[in-house]
């Protein structure tokens, strides 16, 4: 049973650091990108283009009317149309120091979140291995998992408004208006309430536990 | 609790010491002891009922309920 348990932990483990700290479609994409644009550069002996991009998603004022047409080129006809993100470079955007200190800020303590998550998740496993399963460290420590994913939750939402702002004050869009980037995980909300639900179930099993154990 | 144990007062009705019931029951002192002091949460009635023919007595000797509690 201990076997099944520390295989899915350790696959749960893995799958976490690589969604956190290596997305492997993304590292793969700008490894080919910076490899290319560096190949180019050197063939033409000019300096390489700002690399980093980022999206602004938009929406038109009104849903009704497209501000934008394409042309069919099967026929020629002009088909309306509606752009949804355009691809800016923001080194050409304003520093903004609230901005600037907020995005730290919040990086820091995502940062610092997933690392003690971590931490404490490796704790939680080598407890359930030394046999302590019905305990109040379990409690405290599952308890910790979930609160510390709804930190990294609600950090990734800090984040998305800190950065609809900055874009906000600089960049507009005749006919459209920015929306905000829903790239939040909203399995961090699920994951860290249904750990805080768990946490309360062993809770009460430690207490069955003890009644079990004052059974004479 | 309003569940009160006398055992102890049985016990020295009967002249028996802990150590000596344990051993008669069955049990560990520690686990006479959680009896004893009023921390058990349940008592089997397979204990109950050593006890009873170990002191000689019936349960409502050792069981009490008291309101007030």
């Amino acid at each position: 049973m201990k076997k099944k348990f520390n295989v899915y932990c350790t696959l749960l483990l893995l799958a976490f650091a690589i969604c956190q700290f290596a997305d492997p479609t993304s590292g793969f994409r700008d490894f080919v990108r910076g490899f290319n644009e560096g190949f180019e550069s050197a063939g033409n002996e000019t300096e390489s283009p700002d690399s980093e991009e980022m999206s602004i998603f938009l929406e038109p004022n009104h849903y009704a009317i497209h501000p934008d047409t394409l042309i069919n080129t099967v026929n020629g006809e002009k088909v309306p149309a509606s752009i949804q993100a355009v691809r800016i470079y923001p080194s050409s955007l304003k520093a903004d120091s609230v901005y600037n200190i907020t995005s730290s800020v919040n990086m820091f303590i995502g940062f610092i979140v997933a690392l003690s998550l971590v931490w404490t998740f490796i704790t939680l496993i080598t407890s359930v291995n030394r046999g302590e399963i019905f305990e109040n460290q379990i409690t405290r420590n599952l308890s910790r998992l979930g609160v510390f994913l709804l930190i990294i939750y609600l950090s990734e939402i800090v984040y998305e408004l800190n950065l609809y702002f900055h874009l906000k004050s600089q960049f507009a869009v005749e006919g459209y208006r920015l929306i905000q980037y829903a790239g939040h995980n909203n399995m961090y909300l699920y994951t860290g309430l249904a750990l805080l639900a768990i946490a309360q179930v062993v809770k009460m099993g430690k207490e069955m536990k003890d009644e079990q154990e004052l059974t004479i | 609790m309003p569940i009160v144990i006398n055992l102890d007062v049985m016990m020295a009705k009967r002249k028996m010491s802990s150590q000596e019931l344990a051993e008669k029951i069955g049990i560990t002192q520690a686990n006479l002891s959680i009896l004893k002091t009023g921390k058990a949460k349940a008592v089997r009635f397979s204990t109950l009922e050593a006890i009873c023919e170990v002191l000689d007595c019936q349960p409502g000797d050792i069981l009490e309920f008291r309101k007030d509690l």
